[in-house]
Formats: C-alpha cells, sequence, structure tokens
C-alpha cells in the first residue's frame, strides 16, 4: 500500500533554548514527501531543528507533527520510520561494517532475514560489499560516511534526515548519493542539511534557508531562481581592483581568466557599465539571503 | 518489537566491541596472574584462633576444589569488586564518544532496553574473567593434587556468589554513567568509597556476629557444616554481596571440626609468602536455593537500579547532559551567535594571520604555551568547585595544626583530581592530537608546558598547606608538600600520556591517597617526610611521558 501521500511532518512555533541561548524561534515548517535543502550560516539553527525533528532533543516550546501525531509526546510514532545521519557521526572502531548494520538493525526493530537482506542490498548500494567484514577502525573518512549512510537507510525510513550526508566522499559516491536520494524522494521526506549548495541545487525539491534560528525564506528552486534574475552580473577586473570591489559588492564568485578576474556579484542595481547580467544560481541566491540579513546592501 | 532481539544485539555489539581492544588482553593477564596469586598459595583468606591469653594460630583448608574455588571468588570479589567497575564503566560514555549514541537516540529502542543491554554487556565482559578464574581454579586443583576435582564444588562459589556479585557491580557502572556528573573523576572517586565502605560492613559484620557468637558461647558449630534441615523450605536470604558472610559460618564450622578446642572467630587475608598453617578439610558449603537466590537478588537489584536509572538517563539529548563531542563542529548551543550581524561574511576583510598573534609567545614561546595549558587546565570549572577549593584553604590557615594535618590536607591531596585527569589525554580524549601533535615542537615544548602548569596549579590549589607548615616551621612537611606538588601531577601525566585517558590515573591515585596521605601508611604517603624519593620518581615519570608522547606524535 503506497502511503507516501499522507506523509506530513510538521512542527508549530518551534523552540529552543540552551542556558538562554535561543538556538531556534518560532519555526514553522510544513513537509510533504520530497527533499528539503536546509540551507544556513553556520549556528544558524539546522543542526537544532534537526536533532528535535530526530527526536533526539526536545524542544523548549511548540510541537512536531507526523501524520498529525505529536511527536514530543510520543516519539516512538516517528522513531520506527526514521533514518537519521548525523554530520558528526561515529562507529564502533573493533566491529566490522556488517556487524554494525546488524547492530543498528536490530535496535531499529528489524527482524533477522529482513536486516541481513538488507544489510546485504545497502552494502552493495554504497560500495563497500568487499569491506565489509574489516574493523569500521581501518576504514577511511569517506568509508564511514557510507556507513552511515547505509544505516540510515536500513528501516526504509519514511522520514530521512540527513545532515552533511556528502562531506568526505569523492565526487563519484558524491553524486552516486544525490542520485540516491532523488531516487528515494518520490516516496518519503528527505531532509538534507548542507554546506554544499550544489548538492541541494541538484537534488532538493524545496528550499528553506535558515538565519539566527528563523526560517527566512521557504520555496522551490525555481521560484528564488526566478526572483534573482536580474541581480547577478559578471564583468572582468584586474587583480588590484579585487580587493576594493569584494568590499563594496557581495561578490559570489571569482574566476582567473587571461585577461584578468571574471568577478560575479550579486546586486539589484548594475554595478558598473561593464558588468553584464547572468544566470543566477541558487549560491547566490544564499548568498543574497544570509547577506541581506547580516545588514549588508545588495 | 523483539525485546530479546534487540537486548542481544546491543550487548553482543558492545561486548566485541571491548573484548576486541589490546586492553582487554592486558585485563585477562592480569585476571589470570591474580587467579596464580590465590591458586598457588600467595593470596587467600584464612581464619584465625586465639585470644590475648593464648596462641594465635592461622588456618586454612585442603587445597581441594570447594577450597580453591571459594577462596578464588573471595579474593576476586574484594579485587574485581573494586576494577571490575572501572573496567567497565566506559559503556555509555563511549556511545557519546563515538557518536553512536545521537543514532542509537532516533530509534525505538527504550531507555531501560539499552541500559539493560549495556549491563548484559558489562556483565559478559565480567563473566568472562570470572570463567577464566574458574578455569585456572580447575587447572590448580589438578596441580595441587591434594584432592580430586570436584566441578560442582569448585564452581558453586562462582555461580552462587561471583556472578552475582559481578551482575550487580555491572549495573552499578550503567547507573553511574547515567549521570553525568558521575562519569569522570568525581565518580571514580564515589565508587572507591563505596567500595571501601561496603569492605568495611562486610568486615564489621562479621566481627560483630564473632563477638555475638562468643558472647553467647555458640562459637563455630560442626552443625553448621553438615545441616540441610528444611533447605528446600528456605526462603532466600540477603547476604553481604561479596560473600563473606555466606561462606563464613560454613568454614569456621569446617575448621573448628578439624580443631575443636581452637576458637575459631575471625577471617584475614594471606598476601605474599605463606606462613605455617593448620589445614583442615572443608568439604564446601551446603548450597541450599535459599543461599543461591539470595546472593542473585543483589543482581535483581542492580537490575532494579537500571530501572530506575532509566527514569533520568538523557538518552543524549545534548541539551539534557554535558555532553563532549570530540569530532566535528561545536554544539549549537552557539547557535545565534555565531554570525553577529557586524561581522559581514562575504566581505569581511582579512584579519592578521599572524601566528605569533600573542605578545607573550612572540617573546618567548615555552611561556604562551604554558599560559594556554594553565588557561585549559583552569577554564570552564564552577564556581561551587572554586568555592569548595577556596574554602578548604582557608580552613587550613584558620585550623589547628593538628586537624589541618589530620584531615583538611589530606583533603585538599584529593579535590583537584579532576583537573589532574586532564593531564596527558586532553589531545585523544578532544580528538586535537593531529593538530597539537603537528605544531612545533609536541615533546620539547608543548608537554613540558603541560607539566609546568599542572604543577603550578598543584601548588595553588593546595597554598595554604605550604603557608601552614612554613610559618610552624615544619620543614620536613614543607619538603614533603613540594615533593606531593611535583609528583601528583608527573604522575597524572605520565599515566594520562600512557593510557591516553583519565581513568586509569584516577584509580591509581585515589587508590594511592586512601593508602597514602589518608592513612598514613609509612613509605607511601607521598606529601610528607623525604621528598626525594617521589622527586626521583617524577623525574623517571616524565622521561617517561616524553619518551611516549614522541611515539605518538612519530606515529
Amino acid at each position: 500500500m503506497d502511503t507516501s501521500n499522507s506523509l506530513v511532518i510538521e512542527t508549530q512555533n518551534l523552540s529552543k533554548a540552551y542556558k538562554g541561548v535561543q538556538a531556534l524561534g518560532d519555526f514553522n515548517l510544513k513537509l510533504s514527501p520530497g527533499i528539503l535543502g536546509l540551507l544556513g550560516p553556520n549556528g544558524a539553527g539546522k543542526s537544532t531543528l534537526m536533532r528535535m525533528l530526530a527526536t533526539i532533543t526536545k524542544p523548549t516550546q511548540g510541537t512536531i507533527l507526523w501524520n498529525g501525531r505529536d511527536v514530543i509526546k510520543d516519539p516512538e510514532v516517528l522513531r520506527s520510520v526514521l533514518g537519521y545521519l548525523p554530520q558528526d557521526f561515529g562507529v564502533y572502531p573493533n566491529l566490522s561494517a556488517q556487524e554494525f548494520l546488524e547492530y543498528m538493525a536490530a535496535i531499529k526493530g528489524m527482524r533477522g532475514a529482513k536486516a541481513r537482506r538488507k544489510i546485504s542490498d545497502l552494502l552493495d548500494m554504497v560500495n563497500l560489499r568487499e569491506a565489509a567484514r574489516r574493523p569500521l577502525g581501518g576504514y577511511s573518512g569517506g568509508m564511514r560516511q557510507r556507513v552511515g549512510i547505509a544505516q540510515a537507510l536500513l528501516n526504509d525510513p519514511q522520514l530521512l534526515i540527513v545532515d552533511e550526508p556528502t562531506v568526505g566522499l569523492d565526487p563519484e559516491e558524491r553524486v552516486r548519493f544525490r542520485n540516491l536520494l532523488s531516487d528515494l524522494s518520490g516516496e518519503r521526506i528527505v531532509i538534507l542539511s548542507t554546506h554544499i549548495v550544489s548538492d541541494v541545487e541538484s537534488t532538493a525539491t524545496d528550499i528553506a534557508i535558515i538565519y539566527k534560528g528563523h526560517l527566512k525564506v521557504r520555496a522551490r528552486p525555481e521560484q528564488l531562481l526566478k526572483q534573482m534574475e536580474g541581480s547577478v552580473w559578471e564583468w572582468m577586473v584586474t587583480s588590484q581592483e579585487l580587493p576594493a570591489l569584494k568590499q563594496q559588492f557581495l561578490v559570489s564568485g571569482t574566476t582567473r581568466r587571461m585577461a584578468g578576474v571574471e568577478l560575479r556579484v550579486v546586486s539589484e542595481a548594475q554595478p558598473c557599465p561593464a558588468a553584464q547580467p547572468v544566470t543566477p544560481t541558487l549560491e547566490d541566491v544564499y548568498l543574497s539571503t544570509v547577506a541581506q540579513r547580516q545588514g549588508c546592501t545588495v | 518489537m523483539n525485546t530479546m532481539r534487540v537486548l542481544f544485539h546491543l550487548a553482543l555489539a558492545d561486548f566485541f566491541e571491548r573484548t576486541r581492544r589490546y586492553r582487554f588482553l592486558l585485563t585477562l593477564a592480569a585476571v589470570i596472574y591474580l587467579g596464580v596469586l590465590v591458586n598457588n598459595g600467595t593470596a587467600f583468606f584464612y581464619l584465625i584462633s586465639g585470644d590475648l591469653n593464648s596462641l594465635v594460630l592461622r588456618f586454612r583448608g585442603v587445597f581441594n576444589s570447594a577450597w580453591i574455588g571459594t577462596m578464588t571468588v573471595l579474593v576476586t570479589n574484594v579485587f574485581l569488586g573494586l576494577f571490575a567497575f572501572y573496567l567497565v564503566i566506559d559503556c555509555i560514555e563511549r556511545d557519546i564518544r563515538t557518536g553512536v549514541g545521537q543514532i542509537i537516540a532516533t530509534t525505538p529502542v527504550r531507555r531501560a532496553i539499552y541500559l539493560i543491554g549495556k549491563w548484559i554487556s558489562n556483565f559478559a565482559v565480567l563473566l568472562v574473567l570470572e570463567l577464566i578464574l574458574a578455569a585456572a581454579a580447575a587447572v590448580m586443583v589438578l596441580l595441587k593434587g591434594e584432592a580430586a576435582l570436584d566441578l560442582g564444588a569448585l564452581l558453586m562459589p562462582f555461580l552462587a556468589v561471583g556472578f552475582p556479585f559481578m551482575a550487580l557491580i555491572a549495573a552499578l557502572a550503567v547507573v553511574f554513567e547515567t549521570v553525568p556528573w558521575l562519569r569522570g573523576a568525581l565518580g571514580s572517586t564515589l565508587y572507591f568509597f563505596l567500595w571501601i565502605f561496603l569492605l568495611m560492613a562486610v568486615l564489621t559484620w562479621g566481627a560483630l556476629l564473632a563477638v555475638v557468637n562468643d558472647s553467647m558461647g555458640t562459637g563455630a558449630s560442626v552443625n553448621a557444616l553438615s545441616d540441610n534441615t528444611g533447605a528446600m523450605m528456605e526462603l532466600p536470604t540477603l547476604k553481604d554481596p561479596m560473600g563473606f558472610n555466606v561462606f563464613r559460618e560454613s568454614l569456621f564450622a569446617g575448621a573448628a571440626a578439624g580443631y575443636p578446642n581452637e576458637r575459631i572467630h575471625s577471617m584475614g587475608l594471606q598476601a605474599g609468602p605463606a606462613p605455617q598453617f593448620m589445614v583442615f578439610d572443608w568439604p564446601g558449603m551446603n548450597w541450599t536455593p535459599g543461599i543461591v537466590c539470595g546472593q542473585w537478588l543483589w543482581a535483581a537489584i542492580g537490575l532494579g537500579l537500571i530501572l530506575l536509572s532509566a527514569v533520568w538517563f538523557a538518552r543524549f539529548d545534548p541539551s539534557r547532559e554535558g555532553l563532549r563531542r570530540p569530532r566535528g563542529k561545536p554544539e549549537e548551543a552557539k547557535e545565534g551567535e555565531a554570525t553577529a550581524p557586524g561581522k559581514k561574511g562575504p566581505r569581511i576583510a582579512l584579519p592578521s594571520l599572524s601566528p605569533l598573534f600573542s605578545r607573550l609567545a612572540q617573546v618567548n614561546p615555552f611561556m604562551g604555551v604554558l599560559f594556554a595549558e594553565l588557561r585549559m587546565l583552569l577554564n570552564g570549572r564552577r564556581w561551587w568547585w572554586w568555592a569548595i577549593t577556596a574554602g578548604v584553604n582557608i580552613a587550613m590557615l584558620t585550623s589547628p595544626i593538628d586537624i589541618t594535618k589530620t584531615y583538611l590536607i589530606p583533603c585538599a591531596w584529593l579535590l583537584p583530581l579532576a583537573i589532574w585527569s586532564e593531564m596527558g589525554n586532553r589531545e585523544q580524549k578532544n580528538n586535537t592530537s593531529q593538530m597539537v601533535f603537528s605544531s612545533a615542537r609536541p615533546v620539547l615544548r608543548q608537554l613540558p608546558a603541560a607539566w609546568l602548569a599542572g604543577v603550578l596549579v598543584t601548588a595553588l590549589f593546595v597554598i595554604a598547606g605550604a603557608v601552614v607548615f612554613l610559618s610552624n616551621g615544619d620543614l620536613p612537611d614543607l619538603a614533603g608538600w613540594v615533593g606531593a606538588v611535583i609528583f601528583i601531577p608527573t604522575l597524572a601525566l605520565a599515566l594520562g600520556v600512557l593510557s591516553s585517558g583519565s581513568r586509569v590515573f584516577q584509580v591509581v591515585y585515589v587508590i594511592w591517597w586512601y593508602i597514602g596521605p589518608l592513612q598514613k601508611t609509612p613509605g607511601l604517603d607521598f606529601t610528607t617526610g623525604a621528598p626525594q624519593v617521589y622527586l626521583l620518581a617524577a623525574a623517571g615519570l616524565l622521561l617517561l611521558s616524553a619518551y611516549w608522547r614522541g611515539r605518538q606524535v612519530r606515529v
């Protein structure tokens, strides 16, 4: 039975304070199947939000509803269908990947034969079949990350929360993971938090930008890009001019060319006569949003 | 959810994780050595007879299965009762340290189930040690050849007394770990005192029983050896968890049967070359369900404590407990502060990137590192900790000299335990070793700076002791004070560097402190008397630390 259409997670006036510091305030968000790309500067509240959604931390105020049921009061309604990959997770170094995944499958409540089948599939999927019997302590950072991805997918989660999942992966593995997320997103809710805007660009069906614990932007990527049209400019400058221009404008990129430096700037008005409008990217959108919140002019 | 399956996998993964370490092999070696000491007659309990008017005689049993099994259990219960706790107490902390805990927190596994799984894992580790001791005991019965091997008589003390006590310790370790402030130095110290209290209570209880029996004229009765009347009807009786009072009456009766004219009234621990003993034949306990169930009640009490601790266990919620996370980014408690409006992200001008920003470091690099080490040792202490330290120092200055020397100064030598515990292992604990060890002169600059910072902080925290000794012209004790100020942080640094953790120092120091400065045992009290021995030891330990740190840096 396809239950994906009924999947909804919703936060209502969610707030969290740590020893007087407001990490998240009055946060409202409603998600249905698809991938939400969660963007925000360091310390914006992304991990706090994800920890609360993952039932690790209780909010100071507000509620989280999973298909209409209160997760704060009864976290078990969500935990059995939840997959979570924290940013800085660890493993037991003396267990093999196979043993670690068997352990995680057991505590997720999966039965023997089903768990073994799933583990086997996931080891193939994350390309760890050959290393599956080796102790995790000898794995590289990327290999550990793949074990983390596998454990998050063990119980075929309806809600998948991944925090910086592509950190440490090589370009090939990163593309594989992006494709996997896209494949998964049709029938479940995926929350992807990352600083790598290109990961969001290639996978997210929705984007949320958090700043200082508040939701500032929530829209589809194409909407955001459309809003930025005519606000991104490029032109050639000399290396000597660059420092002053960086102080003057919101620079979203520089590229060395034979003729000098190609400067990419986010600005509502044309910065100089030589500047030509170019197609905006999500990175421009993100920088523009965060810069405005920091009181910079764009 | 299949609870048994979850419990099995929780315990199994944890058990494998611990037993596949190099350190576990060392533990096994130590336990086997303990077993050899017990079984070759170097360490066991003996019985004592005699009073003020007669010759004191010592008795031991024939080296049969019952005697060797019982002695192995009693001796190991005393020693493992202390060390087993420190061996297994890392199970929840490890889940926090490795970050596995935050993944577990998102699964349907319940707090109580998680804690019981950890308890089973702790118990399994200790069970391995007990089983090795049992096997060693069986080998020793065969080697001694004084009696035929009787597996029932040999193993019943383990099954009835050793295992439940290990189950209780395994549970206490879990309970201590559910309370964040009991995971560190304070927990190690508290458990040591709990162990001392238990040992004293057991011995006092036994002595009291002996006095009561003597006063009633009953003494040890031969009947206790064989009286099995109504065994099947017996209700479980809760005796001491170490099991001394389970065996006491039967052992006394066994000795009384062999030597009816002797008044056997107490037990003592033999450690070292054995003197002359009177030997009696002890066939072992008449094990009844009441005795066995009574001892296993301690395991049930342990389980009860675990279930109780599930109430306050924070389940890896970083907002409810001070989780130490060595990897990755800092806690999000800083959220909302990190991107202050004044700090413009994209347009920020590059600050000065000179690596020698501190004026002090520019003038003298060693002093720069020293001040940084001092800051790290002192930062983060709570106000009440400072208040207690200041209070003890003020009390030393204002109290009569005998009270200061007997109580306050020994107390002051324990207070900085948490600070010393960080020495030598901070880099591994906080996962900064790659950064620190790749900086300039980690062995010749950073390590000596860390050591000197420890010495200075130690001197500061017990400064009143020096003032008191100086004002009273007590130069020998002042010399002892200087020796201790140098020796303790050096010991902490050495054990921190060698073990890459704080637990070994905590255990060694607390035991040493209890025997030495508190009990004033000659030769072991490093705070008084001739400091030259400890200064020499400190020099050796410092060289050892430098050598070992050098190895760590090269790796």
